[in-house]
């Protein structure tokens, strides 16, 4: 199906939601919900609230669909909705400055192709931790850019989109994001994965 | 009630020619930011975040604020602003045509000159010239 | 054309994304062959995004299955749906006209002061002359920026094909 053909498809889900068939919200829901849990997450890192946050965002689009024009596509409104709380909720929500992702990260036992010793596995999970206290640190901006291109695989100009910049915009957060992951994390590329 | 409607529809026309009367004699605001921009480090001064995207488009690696001025000046009055390098900026307000701002920029030791028309808080980035190890931008941000 | 290693590290960084044209690959490669800094920083950059992928798509396979909708389906209210379908009170009609007459009146002769054109950032260049160097001028399309640029020397020439890929792209 083409990006093309799922604009249609959402287009005619939510002209009979309009029309006041419930039914099809759920084919929406149903559609999205793991991009948005996922986006969620990528900004909050955290199950429990990415599952709350996607469903404010849900009952929000639901109670604003007749403010959506089509002036963009749905999904591009949906995850501008999502990243927006995503990051409101963060701010309001205040948080220790360490914190162990032990209970959301379940992290690959086995490197395919590699046997694991122990203490290569706690080395990985100890990569995973340093990636995700990086990514914490991110300025909002730069996070939310790279959520929705490592998680969603959009291309710079639906980024720009959702996010209401230019793709210059875009490109200049994603270079310095990774820039300061880059930094962070150089003691442990050298080991190789 | 229609006479009170009516009555509100007078007022409009009054305040309304009485504001289109004042553009005539409106005084233009132009703010000139000059800007250092290279390719030595990686930062944006932070006082530039509203004109960023617009910047990075020169493709530099780092942009810092060297001075910023604002000056107001009535149709066919002559502004100066001091440049870092030595230079001075010369705007002359030509008057208001239509929905833009005209204006004659004038550099004296670069030997440019240039008549350009912009839309009310529009901005336009003039610049080139190197200064220390990098250029020196200006971004001129008109209104009235 | 010469450009510094920033220059390419924002293209590896671009590249990363399959964001870059043919010419600015052909370009980056020639570049990665000769400079080991910018080799060692494509080669961590792309196991950083291994890495990155892999956190993230561990988390969305270890997602729940238990679909959020039958929490949404209980809070959607008979409100909610009116929402939708709302019936708002309409005003007698020449009440209606009468007030819509006056804000139109009202509005043209407010935007043609200026003060609400709506359009930003437009500028038109009449004319430019330079004694020392020759001008270029650009429109940049994504910000309508208008960028008036004097090249004295080669290191501005440089620059001019900077602008010139950065400002009409």
């Amino acid at each position: 199906m083409t990006l093309n053909d799922v604009s249609a498809a959402d287009e005619m889900l939510i002209n009979e939601v309009i029309d006041g068939n419930t039914d099809s919200y759920r084919e929406i829901v149903i559609r999205y919900e793991k991009k948005v849990v996922g986006i969620a997450y990528g900004i909050v890192h955290n199950e429990h609230d990415a599952m709350d946050i996607a469903q404010e965002v849900f009952l929000k689009v639901y109670r604003s669909l007749d403010k959506f024009r089509g002036q963009s596509k749905f999904f591009t409104w949906l995850y501008r909705i999502t990243v927006n709380m995503s990051i409101d909720f963060k701010r309001k929500k205040t948080r220790k400055s360490t914190v162990t992702y032990d209970g959301d990260i379940k992290f690959m036992n086995e490197i395919p192709g590699r046997s694991t010793s122990p203490s290569k596995k706690l080395f990985i999970k100890e990569v995973y931790n340093k990636l995700n206290d990086a990514i914490e640190v991110l300025p909002e901006d730069q996070k939310a850019t790279l959520v929705l291109r490592e998680i969603e695989n959009l291309s710079y100009q639906e980024i720009a989109d959702i996010l209401k910049c230019s793709t210059g915009t875009v490109m200049s957060r994603l270079f310095y994001a990774r820039k300061k992951l880059r930094d962070m994390l150089k003691p442990y590329l050298s080991d190789g994965f | 009630m229609i006479k009170k409607i009516g009555g509100i529809l007078f007022l409009s026309l009054i305040f309304a020619f009485s504001v289109l009367g004042s553009a005539y004699a409106q005084k233009v605001t132009v703010e000139a930011s000059f800007i250092k921009g290279s390719n030595r480090g990686d930062t944006v001064d932070s006082k530039l975040q509203k004109i960023v995207s617009q910047l990075v488009r020169l493709n530099y690696s780092s942009y810092s604020l060297i001075g910023r001025d604002t000056k107001t000046g009535k149709p066919r009055e002559e502004l100066l602003f001091d440049m870092p390098d030595g230079d001075t900026l010369r705007i002359v307000v030509l008057g208001i045509e239509d929905t833009y701002i005209k204006l004659l920029v004038s550099m004296k030791n670069a030997g440019l000159k240039t008549n350009f028309k912009i839309n009310n808080k529009g901005t336009v980035i003039v610049g080139g010239n190197e200064y220390q190890d990098g250029s020196l931008i200006i971004s001129l941000t008109v209104s009235y | 054309m010469k450009h510094n290693c920033e220059y390419f590290k924002k293209l590896v960084s671009a590249k990363m994304d399959n964001e870059i044209d043919a010419n600015q690959c052909r370009e980056l490669d020639q570049h990665l062959f000769s400079c080991i800094e910018c080799k060692l920083y494509y080669d961590d950059l792309r196991q950083m995004q291994l890495l990155t992928k892999k956190v993230f798509s561990e988390y969305k396979s270890n997602y729940s299955n238990k679909s959020l909708w039958a929490n949404i389906a209980g809070q959607l209210t008979s409100k909610d749906e009116n929402i939708i379908k709302y019936d708002k009170k309409r005003l007698p009609f020449w009440i209606s006209s009468v007030v819509a007459a006056s804000i139109l009146i009202f509005g043209l002769l407010f935007l043609s002061t200026n003060k609400y054109s709506g359009v930003q950032n437009k500028c038109v260049v009449e004319w430019v002359e330079s004694k020392r160097s020759s001008v270029m001028v650009y429109e940049d399309v994504s910000t309508k920026t208008t960028i008036i640029w004097m090249l004295s020397s080669q290191s501005n020439t440089d620059k001019k094909e900077n602008i010139m890929k950065g400002a009409v792209s």
